[in-house]
């Protein structure tokens, strides 16, 4: 664990070392929202200086210059010293960071077919759900993450072209709304940090994964369970069976690269779906929905 | 003499990337990077073709031990399918020659 001060130090200075799961990102920032928020979620991921000579993304967070800069002040996120995307309010420079990576990861990580999933384990086996913003993906996410299955990721999942197996990512998950106070009702000792109103997604609060989630961040998972969660509110919760070829397209539909990685791409993802039940879940009640999911990987974790 | 009847052949495709599902077969083309979803009666004609190339009767002969269907419907529904195997750039005509 690295003392407070040295972690600001070296994040202003030469930069900190964070392992995410297979990548490892150098970060710099002078920015206190940034300290905070990396001294709250990623201290158990931080390298010893010594340790990472080589880092995949070299990611610097600072705040815009500029004379509209003083009234409104701004957060710019650059990868190789580039600035890809416009500036955001200083008040979202985390959320800015955590975008910020997932792009950085989507562009480069072509060893994975990367898919806009959760992935979650039970006893070796992952459940991937792959969901549109709104589907409730998030807050099933974070409830599981709480109650016993590891998270391996909220955003990304990482399906290894070599190995066939799910890849950890472990990073806070990007709580939007209503299900900030949801989680903290249901989890008092959840670690959330602070809220970001008014940004693209409405109000966002990050959620720390938990220890033995990061312990274990290493460790991948093979796919039995490929669940495609729908929120419907007033609806009523159940698991359906899934045509496979129908969640092959759903599937390769929520990849980042698919079409960049090819042939391996389809094998990988087909092979995928024949490893694991296929389902849609109508999700409406939490309590509800968190007991189908787990009735089918064997009962409560 | 020769004479010329067009036949069928499917385009070369790795095992790997033809997934025979329930009532689907899915097939990536690795050429243009297209995921293919075909349904039945594609499937008999893509499944047929897989044995090697087919010229239309035998195609048609193949089907018609498969299907319960008047010569017509199955007629309609073979060159269907063919067409939409064309236009998915999956199949390739050939002209075959035998002596007559």
């Amino acid at each position: 664990m690295i003392a407070h001060e040295d972690l600001k130090a070296r994040l202003r200075d030469a930069g900190l070392a964070i392992q995410v799961g297979p990548f490892v990102v150098r970060l710099r920032s002078q920015l206190d929202r940034i300290e905070r928020s990396v001294a709250l979620f990623y201290d158990r991921q931080l390298l010893p200086v010594d340790g990472a000579p080589f880092a995949d993304f070299h990611v610097t967070l600072a705040r815009s210059s500029g004379l509209r800069t003083v009234w409104r002040p701004q957060a710019r996120f650059f990868l190789d010293g580039r600035s890809p995307f416009r500036p955001l309010p200083l008040a979202h420079a985390y959320p800015l960071f955590e975008w910020g990576l997932n792009w950085c990861i989507a562009q480069h990580a072509h060893d994975y077919l990367m898919v806009h999933a959760a992935v979650l384990e039970r006893d070796g086996r992952a459940l991937v759900m792959p969901g549109e913003p709104g589907s409730g993906k998030s807050t099933l996410t974070a409830a599981l993450a709480l109650s016993g299955w590891r998270l391996l990721s909220d955003e990304f999942a990482l399906l290894s072209l070599e190995t066939g197996k799910l890849v950890a990512l472990p990073r806070p998950v990007s709580l939007k709304n209503a299900a900030i106070d949801l989680i903290r009702e249901r989890h008092p000792r959840a670690i959330i940090g602070p809220a970001s109103h008014d940004t693209s997604k409405g109000t966002v609060a990050h959620l720390k994964p938990p220890d033995s989630s990061i312990d274990r961040m290493h460790q991948q998972a093979g796919p039995a369970w490929l669940v495609f969660p729908r929120f419907s509110a007033g609806g009523s919760d159940r698991l359906q069976p899934l045509d496979r070829a129908e969640a092959l397209l759903k599937l390769v539909g929520s990849s980042f690269n698919y079409s960049v990685v090819g042939g391996a791409g389809f094998e990988a993802a087909a092979n995928l779906i024949e490893q694991s039940e296929c389902l849609t879940l109508e999700y409406a009640d939490l309590d509800a929905s968190l007991g189908l999911l787990n009735a089918v990987a064997g009962g409560p974790a | 003499m020769s004479v010329s009847e067009e036949s069928f052949a499917l385009i070369p495709l790795p095992a790997a990337h033809v997934r025979a599902w329930d009532e689907s077969v899915v097939v990536y083309d690795q050429r243009c990077g297209e995921t293919h979803v075909l349904q039945p009666p594609l499937i008999d004609i893509f499944q047929a073709l897989q044995a090697g190339p087919m010229t239309p009767a035998t195609l048609f002969e193949y089907l018609e031990q498969r299907y319960d269907a008047t010569e017509g419907d199955l007629e309609d529904a073979m060159q269907a399918g063919l067409s939409q195997l064309r236009q998915h750039d999956l199949i390739r005509v050939s002209p075959e020659s035998r002596d007559a």
